[in-house]
């Protein structure tokens, strides 16, 4: 094998775009996830605490700094991720709270066309057994289910065309329910920037 | 009168029909008369079943050594000869020679000022010894809580360890979740104390179902939760032994200051409702030179500080605080449609639960309008009830016109 032409290598994290496909998709269905407030507002997201002038008026300094110390830990426990791009909750859920998780497949380069793959974004929408409800009488898994739905159906926000082929209910672990949806989309199997079917550091 | 052979045999069953019972009945004669002469000796206060509070003598002594490697261990109470109450009753125990209440004799212990849980103790068992009863008792160590069809349980316990042979959490396919288990004693109330619960202030622990979740916890930063899901009763008779598995803290349903699971509803309305006073009641209490009234509250640079009242957005936090009362008593807040007769009772309940209710402390709520365009130019009535249903406050709230 030819040295390799590893001079070229110019990564940037900083910049998404350049930290390969599925990064740069990813961030971008999570930055559609984070700006819908509807969203945010059926996952549950709460108020933070605040003090209130009444308060720093009546209470003494060591009633002030205790209450400051209770409102930091609610403030600290609401402000917990709930929209997560992996398909896991890694931390211990010591709370009622819900979650969309999400990330993206490659699937399969096509049989025919080595230059296409099928690539699959999955999204869990995950509620917690004790806050199914909603007050518009809907079960808040369907209704983040229909959000998510609305959002990203026959999009082509990540280069081409979503299409969903998969949405089905399904009971998670001891304490939550929800609903796992699949989209798949047909995209170019190559890097954006290299030359089509080769590696960029690859010595011709 | 003459003495013949009737009279004589009458005179021999007096002390008892046989050996053994003549034996029986003169070492009750001798414990009674040196009952108070043992170091154990103990002056109880106890509220038996029929006849409420009172102090009786017992003795207190040691049933097995205390270890940090075991449960609370239990005590044998030994009660005068013949002498003897069903498990699950409670009494008072004193460390030294009295029990430290503020009156001798208090019709009700538990509201006295000098009432501690620490003295409390409950009787979990007795033996069946022909003689000398011994009855094992416990030391009780929460007052547990729970909500049931909108009024507040509690009754006097003991926190028992369980085993539960695991690290405390378990990872499953998506989540890390709690796996712990706890245990907990509490009197069968009903079956010991009948209809007299209410004169002697207890609740009835046949409403304490499963899954009725308890704040167990020391640290109101992180709460610790435990749901039921076992209950064993009679077993003893008398006593209801509840396995409890930790589960998680409900930012929106459970109220850490008071320590209570599921204290609000989904619309952040306390479950508990405050009493209605008459009016006379009322204006006994309050001070009529004071003015107290709910303001709106708004958030500037991080503090909430008094505003303009203005009509509310849709999915838009407002605050609103109650000015004017000194006191600190807790308030419990609602809301009413004005003109209800306008709407049915579905619509009613379809508008109240659009504008769910947060508490941020006594005084403030904040109020977030669901994003439900129907809303618009509906006008509510805010209404913040005290503990004790001395205070009552209204203001009129307006959503916004499209």
């Amino acid at each position: 094998m030819k040295e390799r032409l590893m001079h070229l290598v110019n990564r940037d994290f900083e910049n998404k775009a350049s930290c390969g496909e599925i990064v740069r998709k990813k961030a971008l269905v999570g930055k559609i996830f984070e700006e819908d407030d509807d969203l945010k507002d059926i996952l549950g997201k709460r108020e933070k605490k605040i003090l209130t002038k009444r308060e720093k008026e009546t209470l003494s300094e060591e009633e002030l700094a205790q209450k400051k110390i209770e409102y930091e830990a609610y403030n600290h426990k609401i402000d917990s991720k709930q929209i997560i791009d992996y398909l896991k909750l890694t931390e211990l859920q010591s709370e009622v709270l819900n979650f969309i998780l999400f990330d993206i497949a490659d699937d399969n380069v096509s049989y025919d066309n080595e230059a296409i793959k099928k690539q699959m974004l999955t999204v869990i929408c995950l509620v917690h057994e004790d806050d199914m409800e909603t007050e518009y009488d809907i079960n808040r898994a369907d209704l983040l289910a229909a959000i998510v739905e609305d959002l990203l159906t026959e999009s082509s926000v990540l280069g081409t065309r979503l299409k969903k082929i998969y949405d089905t209910p399904r009971i998670f672990d001891t304490h939550y329910y929800g609903r796992e949806m699949k989209w798949q989309m047909l995209t170019p199997s190559m890097q954006p920037g290299n030359i089509p079917l080769r590696n960029r550091y690859d010595r011709i | 009168m003459e003495y013949n052979l009737d009279s004589y045999l009458q005179d021999l069953q007096m002390d008892g029909c046989n050996l053994g019972s003549i034996q029986k009945k003169e070492s009750d004669y001798l414990m009674n008369a040196t009952f108070k002469a043992a170091v154990g000796y103990k002056r109880v206060y106890i509220l038996t079943p029929d006849n409420g509070w009172l102090y009786v003598d017992a003795r207190l002594h040691k049933h097995s050594a205390m270890s940090i490697l075991k449960d609370a261990v239990d005590y044998y109470l030994m009660f005068r000869p013949g002498v003897k109450y069903p498990v699950g009753t409670y009494l008072f125990i004193p460390e030294d020679d009295d029990i430290g209440f503020s009156e001798y004799a208090p019709d009700n212990p538990f509201i006295d000022a000098n009432f501690s849980i620490d003295k409390l103790w409950m009787i979990v068992g007795y033996d069946d010894n022909p003689q000398f009863v011994r009855h094992n008792v416990l030391k009780c160590n929460w007052d547990f809580k729970w909500i049931h069809e909108n009024s507040l349980f509690h009754c006097y316990g003991a926190i028992r360890t369980a085993s539960s042979y695991t690290s405390g959490v378990w990872s499953a396919d998506y989540s890390l979740q709690y796996d712990q288990i706890t245990s907990a004693w509490i009197p069968d109330t009903y079956l010991v104390y009948k209809d007299k619960l209410d004169k002697y202030d207890i609740n009835d622990t046949r409403f304490l179902f499963h899954q009725k979740r308890f704040m167990i916890t020391s640290n109101i930063l992180d709460p610790k939760i435990y749901a039921v899901t076992k209950i064993v009763d009679l077993a003893p008779a008398g006593l209801l032994k509840l396995t409890l598995k930790q589960d998680e803290y409900n930012l929106k349903r459970d109220n850490v200051e008071k320590l209570i699971c599921d204290y609000y509803n989904d619309n952040g309305e306390p479950f508990v409702k405050p009493p209605v006073l008459d009016e006379e009641e009322v204006w006994e209490v309050i001070d009529n030179t004071k003015e107290y009234s709910i303001v709106r509250l708004f958030e500037v640079d991080g503090e909430l500080e008094q505003g303009e009242d203005i009509p509310l957005e849709l999915f838009t936090v407002s605050y609103f605080a109650i000015d004017g009362v000194d006191e600190s008593v807790d308030f419990s807040w609602k809301l009413s449609l004005v003109n209800p007769e306008d709407y049915t009772v579905a619509e009613i309940e379809k508008y109240i639960k659009y504008m769910p209710i947060s508490k941020i402390d006594a005084y403030t709520v904040s109020i977030k309008p669901s994003r439900a365009k129907s809303l618009m130019g509906k006008s509510f009535i805010l209404t913040a009830t005290s503990e004790d249903g001395v205070y009552t406050v209204e203001h009129r709230i307006d959503v916004k016109e499209a």
